[in-house]
């Protein structure tokens, strides 16, 4: 059955990616600007579980204060998700949520040196191995607090490794730390995202965990109005899905982003070769000098 | 010379959304009557029955030989009479300063064009397109990214909350058609031709040449011209081509799903 849906396609790369595992390591930190954004479709849940089960540990960084989703006013909104953020994380496997509060969807004029330097003190309190985040190089991101948050973490990483930069630190007992690894996400929904260089497979496990990470924010998501919204555009067409039949709008709703997300993480393993995957834009120390790498491989022998 | 960054290959052409209602967002008096968009596309439109008001962001003062205001002045006079060729209803002026918009505060400029979206409650926004390439000019790049955001946040209800207190509604924007300058440098990468009809050109062309203050001595074929060449490339006499989004695009799952398990009622 065809629906007369005007269907463009996403920038989804027609080439597999390049398989990329994460690293040996001890310690990841993901940044991001919102409750769930380590939770999405676009990632990153399934990475997150993957490393915790590698037995990393790991911390979620929330910049805003998530005041903007949901329906119980802005100081509920926050406490809400954030609860459900230390849930979601849990589920997981990740030690601890830290909380900015900055400004949901008001980030555009937040200082990017002061989030900055909030970013650069938990890196070198934490000395990551990994650090998980939105993508900088990536397109227009609409939502203000994801640009933001991406540029802010892109400066800090490297940024911490610097002596010259936030000395005052060392005075607390804190050392420099230049974060070796990063994984790098942009939502696609939007309009063009970012182009990936790497795809990371998951296991059934993996996806399984991701999914129920997902759902534990329930503030937001499985809206019922959503799901009120898609059954009356089917309606109008004169169409419904089956599935759906019998269920609350609630329930519905819950079925159709498990539908999303199932078959996003499907689909990204489908186009990568296995069965399911995420994607990112992968960067390593390495990669800072291009000819680094090939020259070490070719060159160094053991000890 | 360089070749302009043209579509390799044909695009799916589109149809007319369906709706009532058309809002175009841009930063200039003239920005919606040139070979980069839109001026065939709301023709179109506004023949097949749509209602539409053009938001004119800055106040063109740099525009004109003729000095600040009264370039301010008569670029918007000319935007007025280039509309009515378009058979748009309404001209709606925020005067931000031409040229030095990178300075304004995104947040302000978002909550002007959250609240005309709420107003006037579109079911088509056209502007120009913040996942296109820079854009050297500043005014077309914070519009594009205000825009940007204003088109889904007009729909929250915990956004700009004042607003509903004084009687509007949350209104999120179902089809949004972006557009941009590829004259200079990389432009933005369409995925949708929109054909025209020679009506659609002419009145595109009208709308072209009523800005004479800063049009005057353009070949009286401008518009034909361009609009040709990007017909040809894709299969119709004259076309324009869009980024566009829609609401389904918003869940990617969503829209290959609903074609595997929808039936008919």
């Amino acid at each position: 059955m065809k629906l007369a849906l005007v269907w463009v396609p996403l920038s989804i790369l027609a080439a597999p990616l390049p398989k990329v595992d994460p690293p040996a390591g001890k310690r990841f930190l993901v940044i991001q600007p919102h409750h769930d954004d380590h939770t999405t479709d676009y990632g990153m849940g399934g990475l997150i579980a993957r490393l915790t089960r590698m037995g990393y540990e790991g911390w979620f960084i929330r910049a805003s204060n998530d005041e903007k989703d949901g329906a119980h006013g802005y100081p509920h909104n926050d406490m809400i998700n954030l609860r459900e953020s230390e849930a979601a994380s849990r589920i997981l496997g990740m030690k601890g949520v830290y909380s900015f509060n900055w400004r949901n969807d008001y980030m555009d004029p937040t200082p990017l040196l002061e989030l900055r330097a909030q970013v650069i003190l938990l890196i070198r309190k934490h000395r990551p191995d990994i650090v998980l985040g939105h993508d900088p190089w990536g397109h227009y991101d609409r939502n203000p607090d994801h640009r933001k948050v991406a540029r802010a973490c892109a400066d800090a990483v490297w940024m911490a490794g610097l002596r010259n930069v936030h000395p005052e630190h060392f005075e607390l007992g804190l050392e420099p730390w230049r974060v070796p690894h990063q994984f790098l996400k942009a939502r696609v929904d939007y309009g063009r995202g970012h182009e990936a260089n790497a795809a990371v497979e998951l296991s059934e496990a993996d996806v399984q965990r991701k999914m129920k990470a997902y759902s534990a924010h329930r503030n937001v998501y499985a809206s019922p109005a959503m799901a009120k919204s898609v059954r009356a555009q089917l309606a109008a067409k004169g169409l419904k899905a089956p599935e759906l039949d019998g269920m609350t709008d609630e329930q519905a709703a819950v079925r159709i982003e498990e539908w999303h997300m199932d078959w996003v993480s499907r689909q990204r393993g489908q186009e990568n070769g296995v069965r399911y995957a995420e994607i990112y834009w992968y960067i390593n120390e390495f990669a800072h000098l291009p000819g680094l790498e090939s020259y070490i491989q070719k060159n160094a022998v053991k000890r | 010379m360089a070749a302009a960054p043209l579509a390799a290959q044909k695009l799916p052409l589109g149809a007319n959304p369906e709706g009532k209602r058309l809002l175009i967002i841009q930063s200039h008096h003239d920005d919606h009557t040139w070979e980069f968009g839109f001026g065939g596309f709301i023709a179109r439109l506004t023949r097949s029955g749509y209602e539409a008001w053009y938001v004119r962001t800055t106040n063109d003062e740099k525009d004109s030989g003729i000095g600040w205001g009264r370039g301010d002045q008569i670029n918007h006079k000319e935007s007025v009479e280039a509309t009515r060729h378009l058979g748009i209803k309404e001209v709606i002026s925020l005067n931000w300063r031409n040229d030095h918009m990178d300075s304004v505060p995104m947040n302000e400029v978002r909550a002007h064009y959250i609240l005309l979206i709420r107003k006037l409650r579109p079911d088509v926004l056209m502007t120009w397109n913040p996942w296109g390439h820079y854009d050297r000019n500043p005014d077309h790049r914070k519009v594009a990214r205000a825009a940007g955001e204003a088109a889904w946040m007009a729909g929250l209800a915990n956004v700009h909350p004042e607003h509903l207190a004084a009687g509007l509604k949350p209104h999120r924007v179902p089809y949004v058609y972006y557009s941009q300058r590829s004259d200079y440098g990389r432009g933005q990468v369409p995925n949708i031709a929109i054909e025209l009809s020679a009506e659609d050109v002419r009145r595109k062309e009208a709308a072209f040449h009523a800005h004479q203050n800063v049009r005057r001595g353009s070949p009286k074929d401008a518009m034909d011209k361009a609009s040709r060449e990007t017909g040809e490339q894709h299969g119709v006499r004259y076309a324009e081509v869009f980024y566009f989004r829609d609401e389904w695009s918003h869940l990617p799952g969503l829209a290959p799903l609903l074609e595997e398990s929808v039936v008919k009622r």
